[in-house]
């Protein structure tokens, strides 16, 4: 017969037992969490540490306040123990970056601008690679972005310029009390008389879409230097630095046509009312380039905050950052995995990257090297 | 009677320096460091043909290059005819303003100056664009509203026209400066100079002519002269409204080279040695003017006094309002109501107005860092040139040290350089000099470079003010045992506040305002508000950094009724 002691040494030899499973079970289960536990997550996590007693990261980038919205408010909503100190006008800090590093103060960690900005540093030995400081599999993924791929400006390293914004170049934008912008199929058509003395165009020799732009004309079979030569010298065109004052003569109709306009000041000109349209690249038989613009990434050499700059850059590279990009900056990203509503809110369809199509990447240096000999046709002609 | 002995203590002695040398070599050295030598660096990377990575190479190709640019000539001649046409027409109307201002019993004459400095505090861009919303040829609502007229086809103003250019200037700062550097001068002047001519029967039109006019002449060259120089350097105006009809400027020139890719800051630099070498022969013309002859106004006897010109001070009143008016209320009503608008002058377009600007400024994170940036670098800019610059020109007028000619001329020279170049400059300087890297990143790089490029008008304000002061002032001061500091603050000082305030008031707006000078010095913590107007412009959101431009002309505006009130109790007053 069992007496009420036996029982009560049964029942907690079960619960010993049971006690016992448990902490097997979680053992094997921590043992196989820990096996199965990713490479990269150490290390990330030595690095998020490190980036918080850092406390900021230094952005050196072109400015305004859309970039601003994307380069400081977004990423501090994801890591608010980063302050980001933003330095502008990026397009002019060659010579001080150049100047501070030689005197050895490394006083940035990342550059977000366009390639001439990259064209002087990199001589100059001031930026280091990027690809070591990738770590997220989700930055690393190349296959996400087009043609399975990462684009760099420096085409032949790829190690420095990271381009992340795909662009078509506009050539050509209108006031539509003046002229149709159905009607353009080939951009021999601007050289028509009839717009002779009735066209602005952004100075080539400027940073913006003119540059980029008339080297994709000068290498274009279809195209070429005699088409810059004719344009440069038959049509009367007037040219500004200033993109923003080019939108506004078109709208205002001073000039009819404006040859590599700032597409975004134009379409918010249209959308406000003003008789002015972007005419798509895809109605020129002759084809268009994607230019990254002002949105390369580089890393500057001996970053202050080293390990802020790698969280920095693994979160722009990241579908978050690039989410952001096209969200904030209302620039179409080269990463193909951007949801499509966040797409539809900025860019026209046409706008949208065809990656079943190959592309000319405009910014990248086996093209760029050909800038100087349209900034000499430009200074030239050019009055 | 009473023995004198007299003390040889104080005999020759080749190895003393007085303390005037002194005094004159140690601001020589600092003027040499802080505006001869970064100029000096730019002149020198203008001759350097190598790339910035690359060893040092030179050679005369970038200066070919610059001076061989289609279209070069024309600029210079274009440059010429339209700065000789506007700072000679804003000469003779500022002479006139400022006088009536200054020795006439015109009414309310202090609040009719009041209008100038208010028109020279309004930024130059929306000056032009407020005058081309009236004045455009197709769009301008002056124009449309004559064209409605039954005789009338079309409307008669066109500012895409060297004329509009001319006219944007005249109403832009041209004449408001000149106003606002003259009128202190003019205030200075002893009546009893021309209640003498008027005693021996000289009308008031002659008395001016004769007997005021040549004793201003030290002034009114100086003022002509910053003018021009000036010209030479301003592009915004030309930028706006001449590009469109092909008129290009020396200015532009130089302007559009800094804006290339790369940009040119090695030809551009080539190209504003010439503007230097512009101003050395008229510096040296105006001093061979001014030595030997006498300019006082201010002696022991002093007095004040004014010209009563009986009922023609009504006419003198509408003139001078009328002309204020114009210079202020256009271009403060499109200021303030672009601020409001969705598109900068568009009236007639569906939702025309909005506060979104206002919200977008009011809750940028950085907006209240930098606007406390602002006051900052204004405000110890302005003290800085209020200390430093009347310091200078007294050694410039009254010392006898063997440098002061190069004194003179250094202090002209940042005029010759446009900001930008003159950052760049300053980046080389700090980077490069020992001791002087502790500034750099700090608001003291932008004070000490935005007085540098006050200097040249702060001087000339000072040294025309100086040249009134007869020196038996300062020798009764000597006499009776004071040292030079001591002359210097209880004589000079309160004699030339006025001309202070208005120095002080010039570089407190240029701190505020100017973005090219700065732009490649300032860091994230030392951004100002004119910097961060930029990040707007950038975006395309011209009416959004025209709040900002409010907000720093309104700032400007309270300052300098504090300092003018300020001022007057401290300096001369007139007697009523």
């Amino acid at each position: 017969m069992r007496t009420t002691k036996m029982k009560g040494a049964a029942s907690r030899k079960r619960l010993l037992i049971l006690f016992l499973l448990i902490v097997l079970l979680g053992s094997f289960r921590t043992l196989e969490a820990q096996q199965t536990r990713s490479p990269w997550q150490p290390e990330w996590e030595k690095v998020a540490k490190g980036a918080e007693k850092e406390g900021k990261v230094v952005v050196w980038a072109v400015g305004g306040r859309l970039q601003r919205d994307w380069l400081v408010e977004s990423f501090q909503k994801s890591f608010p123990k980063i302050t980001v100190e933003f330095l502008t006008r990026a397009d002019r800090a060659a010579p001080r970056i150049i100047a501070e590093q030689k005197q050895g103060l490394y006083l940035a960690d990342i550059l977000i601008g366009g390639t001439n900005l990259v064209e002087a540093l990199l001589p100059a030995e001031a930026l280091d690679p990027i690809p070591p400081a990738l770590i997220l599999p989700d930055a690393k993924d190349e296959s996400k972005w087009v043609y399975g791929k990462f684009h760099y400006a420096d085409d032949e390293q790829r190690q420095y310029s990271l381009l992340m914004r795909g662009e078509y170049l506009s050539f050509l934008a209108v006031n539509t009390k003046f002229a149709d912008p159905s009607a353009f199929r080939s951009y021999w058509e601007v050289l028509d008389p009839k717009w002779k003395g009735k066209i602005a165009m952004q100075d080539v020799r400027a940073p913006g879409p003119g540059g980029g732009g008339a080297v994709f004309l000068l290498l274009n079979p279809q195209v070429g230097e005699s088409y810059l030569r004719r344009l440069f010298t038959e049509t009367g065109v007037v040219t500004t630095t200033d993109r923003k004052q080019a939108a506004e003569w078109l709208a205002r109709g001073r000039f009819a046509l404006g040859v590599f306009p700032d597409t975004e000041e134009i379409k918010r000109l249209g959308k406000d009312g003003f008789p002015v349209k972007v005419v798509p690249w895809h109605q020129f038989k002759e084809g268009a380039a994607l230019s990254s613009g002002t949105h390369q990434l580089s890393l500057l050499k001996r970053a202050p905050h080293p390990n802020a700059a790698k969280v920095y850059v693994n979160w722009l590279l990241s579908r978050e950052g690039q989410i952001s990009q096209v969200k904030y900056a209302l620039s179409p990203s080269l990463r193909l995995d951007v949801p499509e509503e966040v797409m539809k809110e900025v860019l026209e369809p046409w706008e949208r990257i065809q990656s079943d199509k190959q592309l000319v990447m405009i910014s990248q240096w086996k093209y760029r090297k050909y800038s100087s000999q349209v900034r000499n046709l430009a200074r030239e002609h050019l009055k | 009677m009473v023995k004198v002995e007299i003390s040889h203590t104080y005999a020759f002695h080749p190895l003393r320096v007085s303390r005037q040398g002194f005094f004159c070599s140690l601001l020589m050295g600092f003027l040499l460091l802080v505006v001869a030598y970064p100029i000096f660096l730019l002149l020198l990377n203008s001759f350097q043909t190598a790339q910035p990575w690359q060893s040092p190479r030179y050679g005369f190709e970038v200066w070919q290059r610059a001076y061989s640019a289609p279209g070069l000539l024309l600029s210079v001649y274009n440059t010429v005819r339209l700065v000789f046409t506007y700072q000679i027409i804003s000469l003779i109307l500022s002479i006139l303003i400022a006088w009536l201002i200054a020795r006439t019993d015109l009414p309310l004459k202090n609040h009719l100056e009041t209008l100038f400095w208010i028109s020279f505090f309004l930024p130059t861009l929306s000056t032009t664009l407020s005058w081309i919303l009236l004045l455009d040829p197709e769009y301008g609502l002056l124009n449309k509203w004559i064209a409605a007229l039954a005789f009338m086809e079309k409307g008669p103003f066109n500012i895409y026209s060297f004329w509009g250019i001319v006219a944007a200037h005249l109403l832009g700062h041209s004449i408001a400066i000149k106003v606002m550097f003259l009128t202190p001068i003019f205030r200075n002047m002893d009546a009893s100079l021309e209640e003498v001519a008027q005693v021996a029967g000289s009308s008031t039109f002659s008395t001016m002519r004769r007997i005021f006019i040549p004793l201003m002449l030290p002034a009114v060259l100086a003022v002509f002269l910053l003018g021009t120089i000036h010209s030479l350097e301003a592009f915004e105006i030309e930028l706006v409204l001449g590009v469109p009809f092909r008129f290009y400027v020396y200015s532009t020139h130089i302007y559009t080279m800094l804006q290339w890719e790369p940009a040119e800051y090695g030809a551009a630099a080539a190209l504003s040695a010439l503007v230097l070498l512009i101003i050395f022969p008229l510096i040296f013309l105006q001093r061979r003017y001014t030595e030997g002859r006498y300019f006082t106004t201010i002696t022991g006897r002093y007095r004040q006094g004014l010209i009563r010109l009986g009922s023609w001070r009504y006419v003198g009143f509408a003139f001078v309002a009328s002309v204020g008016c114009l210079l202020t209320i256009v271009p403060i009503f499109l200021l303030v109501t672009g601020t409001i608008m969705r598109h900068f002058g568009i009236f007639e377009m569906a939702d025309a107005w909005t506060l979104e600007n206002w919200r977008r400024v009011l809750t940028d994170p950085l907006f209240v860092r930098s606007a406390s940036n602002t006051f900052t670098l204004a405000l110890g800019s302005a003290l800085g040139a209020a200390f430093l610059l009347p310091l200078l020109a007294y050694a410039i007028v009254r010392s006898n040290f063997m440098g002061k000619e190069v004194l003179d001329l250094v202090s002209w020279m940042p005029y010759a350089i446009p900001g930008i170049l003159l950052g760049l400059g300053y980046i080389w300087l700090l980077l490069w000099t020992p001791g002087l890297r502790l500034l750099y990143g700090t608001v003291f790089a932008l004070i000490l470079v935005t007085v540098v490029k006050s200097m040249p008008v702060g001087v000339q304000i000072l040294k025309s003010n100086l040249i009134q002061l007869g020196e038996e002032l300062e020798e009764a001061s000597r006499a009776a045992g004071g040292s030079w500091w001591t002359t210097y603050r209880r004589i000079v000082v309160p004699l030339s506040v006025q001309a202070m305030i208005v120095l002080a008031m010039l570089t407190f707006i240029s701190g505020a305002r100017d973005i090219s000078t700065i732009v490649l010095l300032v860091t994230s913590q030392t951004r100002p508000l004119s910097v961060l107007m930029l990040d707007y412009i950038m975006d395309g959101s011209f009416e959004s950094a025209t709040v900002i431009a409010l907000l720093v002309a309104l700032l400007s505006t309270g300052v300098a009724f504090a300092a003018r009130s300020f001022g007057f109790r401290l300096g001369i007053t007139e007697r009523k």
